[in-house]
């Protein structure tokens, strides 16, 4: 059993969650119209976390990046609460977010920080050492989905019995990196967002942080009793940045977590949606929520009132949904006004509303969904089972050398003298590779296309499963920033300033996984997992975590990653089945 | 005419990365999207930017590039047009 013990967030809205409720509970908006062009050569509107204030929290401001600062902040103001103590040896601190330090490769802002500070590892590395806590600090990077993944992954590793305690923060800051890409991708509304409307015109981009502190140990909990009841990923298989036409394989990630919370869709009281406002997005929502026969159920989105903060969103959202059970109120969804052609029950008015069980959910770049069910109501039962697994097959591609199952083979003649794009379109060629959508990857995608490629050459080994019974899990060090640099180049010259959409759309690691899951029509849990080395036994651990819980009967998982800024490469891809 | 539609070609090769097409394989008259050379909605975008970058021209309304990016043709003509 998983229990609330503790949150901050950090936004537009404010400096502590009470600040935040305080705001939403009057229907106020953090989100400006912003026409300072070092972030964006035309206005925009925007949600961001006041500097200043934020400075004003520590002594030596300087000796931490904005990003830092959010979640330092967060996880303090959230630890003030909490009966938890960080530098216990059963607390795990788990970090979600999307770009971390992205700021630091724009070199025109001269930021004082060294090179490694860039990678998503190093920043967590730095909050793991101030608060002195003794584990390796988990971090995920799974587009906008990660914030809820990340509680759902606290989760598991709690009732698995690895960790008794969890912080789980997410944060990420706006810099021009991620609000030019959104423009190039015409997906940034002409004013605030306005999810689920008829009328909707893009979503709003925006920063912030937020933490969750959770416990096995009721006497750490807050009161009211609330309990993270289950929570499952699901990928689309369908396009790396487009949601999927029907809405199918959101509706899985609730169907799942409604088996595991033991409840029927009759039982939810509200539905705290992801609710972006693009076109595409909102309308897959609504199909999934159809589908899952929660269209009837009160539901929103915060997005109205802080923007998009992207992996700080699935926390953030997460408190709010908290906050919405323990006070027995549902908040407008700010920004609505027209019913659309799909229709679902949008919350129009703040009201009082007995919310016993509620269910958020969040998608992503790269196909990904997410869904928790939080509840004060309903105990869970920790069903865990002992399955154990099989290694069915093994691939490594590291630096122009194929092993598979650890037999060296090298069908590409002088391959030492080759560059990775030479010596992968050599490969592709050689196992006769026929996808044309292979030549637009970037190097990570492509990477990771050829290594599950020879994977599952000549095997129809995944026919006899489920698509939603596959997953895949993916350990990575260097994230997206070979791409991110390239992509930094787009946006750096002023007169010649064309941010490019298709180098934009690989700046998330776990594209690599849509690219995957497109190919082989996969659509179970999906995750990426940031660490400077490759923690073998902790992948594989988590795998067997997802068998015993039902939540997957294969899995592809292993390390992927190429390394920035010195382009050495390694793909050590298992594929894992269940040992019956 | 002829010439900017070869250059177009080549652009386009260029900038959507399609590694393994050829100039003479883009058919000016045939559609782009869906059927023709299955691009999508990303390669779209960046056709908006291929325009901006090699020809000035900018297109605000995504959704204007349905009728411009149909064919090579269509494409060569808004271009002659628009061109500043």
């Amino acid at each position: 059993m998983v229990y609330i013990s503790g949150h901050n967030i950090i936004s537009s809205l404010g400096f502590s969650s009470s600040e935040n409720f305080k705001n939403i509970n009057k229907n106020i908006t953090g989100i400006k119209l912003w026409t300072d062009n070092t972030l964006s050569p035309e206005p925009a509107y925007v949600s961001l976390v006041n500097s200043k204030k934020l400075d004003a929290g520590f002594l030596n401001p300087d000796s931490f990046t904005k990003y830092e600062k959010l979640l330092i902040s967060s996880i303090k103001n959230a630890l003030k609460n909490s009966k938890v103590d960080i530098k216990n040896k059963k607390t795990v601190l788990i970090i979600s977010t999307t770009k971390g330090n992205i700021n630091l490769l724009n070199k025109k802002l001269n930021l004082k920080f060294e090179n490694e500070r860039v990678q998503l590892w190093k920043s967590s590395e730095i909050i793991k050492e101030y608060f002195k806590n003794p584990n390796q600090a988990i971090t995920i990077s799974n587009a906008c989905i990660s914030g809820a993944l990340a509680i759902i992954v606290a989760k598991r590793l709690i009732d698995s019995g690895k960790f008794e305690n969890a912080i789980v923060s997410g944060a990420d800051i706006l810099p021009e990196f991620t609000l030019s890409g959104f423009q190039a991708f015409k997906a940034v509304s002409d004013g605030p967002c306005k999810p689920f409307d008829a009328n909707r015109t893009g979503m709003t981009p925006g920063e912030g942080a937020g933490t969750v502190i959770l416990t096995n140990d009721k006497t750490k909990a807050l009161k009211p009793l609330i309990s993270i009841l289950g929570g499952t990923s699901s990928n689309d298989a369908n396009h790396i940045s487009g949601p999927s036409r029907t809405g199918k394989e959101l509706a899985i990630a609730i169907s799942k977590s409604f088996k595991e919370a033991n409840l029927l869709a009759k039982d939810i009281d509200y539905v705290s949606a992801h609710g972006t406002a693009t076109l595409f997005n909102d309308e897959m929502e609504a199909k999934a929520l159809s589908l899952t026969k929660l269209n009837l159920t009160h539901t929103n989105s915060f997005k109205g009132y802080l923007g998009h903060t992207f992996g700080a969103a699935g926390i953030i959202e997460t408190i709010f949904t908290i906050n919405s059970l323990s006070e027995n109120k549902l908040y407008k969804s700010l920004g609505f006004k027209n019913k659309d052609i799909n229709e679902i029950n949008i919350i129009s008015e703040n009201k009082n509303f007995n919310v016993k069980n509620a269910i958020k959910t969040a998608s992503g770049f790269g196909g990904c969904n997410a869904s928790l069910i939080v509840s004060k109501e309903k105990s869970d039962i920790n069903n865990f089972r002992k399955i154990e697994f099989v290694i069915k097959k093994k691939i490594k591609l590291q630096d122009n050398r194929l092993f598979i199952n650890d037999i060296e083979i090298n069908p590409i003649e002088n391959y030492n003298d080759l560059s990775f794009s030479k010596y992968a379109k050599a490969l592709y060629k050689f196992f006769k590779i026929k996808y044309p959508k292979y030549y637009k990857m970037d190097k990570l995608s492509k990477l990771a296309f050829l290594a599950s490629e020879i994977l599952l050459k000549d095997e129809d080994f995944l026919k006899k499963y489920d698509e939603e019974d596959i997953s895949v899990i993916i350990s990575n060090g260097s994230s997206s920033l070979d791409t991110d640099a390239e992509y930094q180049k787009t946006i750096e010259d002023k007169n010649n300033y064309f941010p490019s959409p298709s180098v934009f759309v690989y700046t998330l690691a776990n594209i690599m996984i849509g690219e995957i899951c497109i190919r082989n029509k996969i659509k179970g849990e999906n995750t990426v997992f940031i660490s400077k080395d490759f923690n073998k036994e902790f992948i594989f651990e988590y795998v067997e975590i997802l068998f015993n819980l039902g939540k997957a009967k294969v899995s592809l998982c292993g390390r992927i990653d190429y390394n920035y800024p010195h382009g050495n490469y390694i793909a050590e891809l298992y594929l894992i089945e269940m040992n019956k | 005419m002829e010439d900017l539609t070869l250059k177009l070609k080549e652009q386009i090769i260029e900038a959507l990365n399609l590694e393994d097409m050829e100039v003479d394989e883009i058919e000016t008259d045939e559609p782009l999207f869906g059927e023709g050379l299955g691009l999508d909605s990303i390669d779209a975008l960046e056709l908006i930017v291929l325009l901006e970058k090699n020809y000035g021209i900018k297109i605000e309304n995504p959704k204007d590039g349905q009728k411009i990016f149909y064919s090579i043709k269509t494409m060569a003509e808004y271009i002659t047009e628009h061109k500043s």
